[in-house]
């Protein structure tokens, strides 16, 4: 071949060889399918009432807990804590609860650590989301930032074999082309029938966006979806009915001070326009939650401006009408009492924990059962 | 491993500040960057946490602009440099939340972003014109063997950084055009 021709020819040759070693990569998955929990009927034997216990906090703020089932009535919670938010002391920490007690709590992410495991500049650490996969490795996400404000985060993963007793090192997931900048993860994640994981995430920077991310089974991105007609809400909690049908309820961000839905009737793939509902939010985090017996569970701020009322709430038609609140929490309008993270572990137990005040991390813990009164 | 491309940044652009009988300074200031300083953290690491890792688009023509071989697509003319900022600007506002539509999420499973992208290429391929190919191609080679954290073709193709770039480039490109006389590049390849 003379030399006119490879030049000529060369990069034709490298096009088809890349296209078709990208092929695999090319084509599209198939369409998410939500895999449902398994949980048991509740108890026969449940004690009455809600227990309440603080986490043992080991700094003087605490906040944006988050939940996971361990089986067997153990759960595990992780949050940050620090001097403050936002401040270079704050770690994100760990602790289980075996059906009695928790046990102390433990850094299990630094920003020095996750400095040298991303090799990226880290001033700030925020918002884990534990979630244990079907073949029992425990996954946390969280988000940290570089530069900025919490509009400027990334998101990170770690994942721990044993329970959380050890982790790997933290990975970078990349979501964004701008700088990779203002992706946050908040919110229960949904298991997919593949291996893979639905994580409701959101966008800040310039606007607020609730998004939806899609995992494969080794934890890489394959799919971002933005919920339509959204300008102003964020943090989507999440809940599904069957394999494909799953609402979303959003924290608002606007002037309406109300929590916005969206539904998806294919797994995630696609989301109706977002609609505002009746129930109040305080631009404050919800948690959400679809229980064995099939009714929804929703713990919010449900007032206005502040985020001194914290209650719960059930429906039970898919999320059509509301009971009336019971307040779990009901404190004077200098008092925080937020982000609540819901779960209902495999023997039907159902946990409620939630920022106490910016400086612990409460627990309440009751059977389903208790709710019957809210309806 | 990808701190490297930070290295190849700083190298580049000492190259381009310091006297070319100095340009090997150029490749000590780059390498520096790499010495942990306050807390353990090395400048390509701080830089690394602002603009990311630049994409494969950008780390080919760094290359050949360290080893003195920028192509004239980008050293001397404007209309391919034009394309990439038009394209830049309508692209990250939408990304970043500007409307529903995400152009981002075409970068999964990028079958309908890779024709848009190829049949221009191959048009250009087909009247002389390699380069655009070649920067595809060795891009699509780096997303098939996951080269970047990233799983989506757009950071393989693009980033912010190239945008800015391609914007400055229109502007002294075509000022060049206009004033043969300013024109003091060594742009090599003729495509």
């Amino acid at each position: 071949m003379t030399p006119a021709r490879r030049d000529r020819y060369l990069p034709l040759a490298a096009f088809m060889l890349a296209t078709a070693l990208a092929l695999p990569s090319l084509r599209q998955p198939a369409p998410p399918r939500v895999r449902l929990s398994v949980i048991q009927p509740a108890l026969a034997n449940a004690p009455a009432g809600m227990e309440r216990r603080f986490l043992p906090n080991p700094a003087p703020s605490a906040h944006s807990v988050t939940l996971c089932d361990l089986g067997k009535g153990n759960i595990a919670a992780a949050w940050f804590a620090g001097s403050r938010e936002g401040a270079a002391d704050v770690n994100i920490v760990f602790a289980t609860f075996d059906g009695k007690v928790w046990s102390p709590a433990r850094p299990i992410v630094t920003r020095e650590q996750l400095q040298h495991d991303v090799q990226r500049l880290v001033r700030k650490l925020g918002n884990p989301v534990l979630w244990r996969d079907a073949k029992g490795v425990l996954h946390l996400w969280f988000v940290s930032v570089g530069y900025g404000g919490w509009a400027g985060s990334a998101i990170n993963h770690m994942q721990s074999d044993d329970d959380g007793a050890t982790w790997s090192t933290a990975r970078r997931l990349i979501t964004s082309p701008f700088l990779n900048i203002s992706t946050l993860v908040h919110g229960a994640p949904l298991a997919l029938e593949d291996g893979g994981v639905a994580l409701p995430v959101y966008h800040e920077f310039i606007a607020k966006r609730p998004e939806w991310l899609r995992l494969d089974a080794r934890q890489r991105v394959i799919d971002k979806v933005r919920l339509p007609a959204s300008t102003h809400e964020l943090q989507p909690a999440a809940a599904a009915f069957d394999d494909h049908d799953i609402l979303a309820l959003l924290r608002d961000a606007g002037p309406t001070h109300r929590i916005h839905a969206s539904h998806s009737a294919d797994g995630g793939a696609h989301w109706t326009d977002a609609t505002t509902t009746v129930l109040p939010n305080p631009n404050a985090g919800i948690a959400l939650l679809r229980l064995a017996d099939g009714r929804l569970l929703l713990a919010s701020n449900p007032e206005e401006t502040d985020r001194n009322l914290l209650a719960l709430q059930v429906s039970s038609d898919r999320g059509k009408t509301w009971s009336a609140p019971r307040f779990i929490e009901r404190g004077s309008s200098d008092e925080e009492y937020s982000y609540p993270a819901l779960l209902q572990d495999e023997t039907g137990m159902i946990h409620l924990a939630y920022t106490w005040q910016r400086k612990k991390i409460c627990h309440i813990r009751f059977a389903p059962a208790t709710l019957d009164e809210l309806e | 491993m990808m701190i490297l491309a930070q290295v190849l940044l700083l190298i580049w652009l000492f190259s381009r500040l310091l006297p070319r009988r100095l340009t090997w300074l150029a490749a000590v200031f780059g390498l520096a960057a790499l010495i942990p300083w306050g807390h353990g953290l090395s400048l390509a690491a701080a830089l690394r946490a602002l603009w990311g890792d630049p994409s494969i688009t950008t780390i080919q023509l760094l290359v050949l602009a360290v080893a003195g071989r920028t192509p004239a697509a980008f050293g001397r003319r404007w209309q391919g440099p034009a394309v990439i900022a038009v394209i830049s600007l309508l692209f990250y506002p939408l990304a970043l939340g500007a409307g529903d539509f995400d152009p981002y999420r075409l970068g999964f499973h990028p079958t309908v972003l890779l024709a848009v992208l190829a049949i221009p290429a191959l048009l250009l391929w087909w009247r002389g014109q390699v380069l655009w190919l070649w920067l595809l191609a060795v891009d699509l080679l780096a997303f098939a063997a996951g080269v970047l954290e990233s799983t989506n073709l757009w950071d393989y193709l693009t980033d912010p950084l190239l945008a800015i770039a391609c914007a400055v480039l229109v502007v002294r490109n075509l000022t060049t055009a206009r004033n043969p006389s300013n024109h003091r590049l060594q742009a090599t390849d003729p495509s």
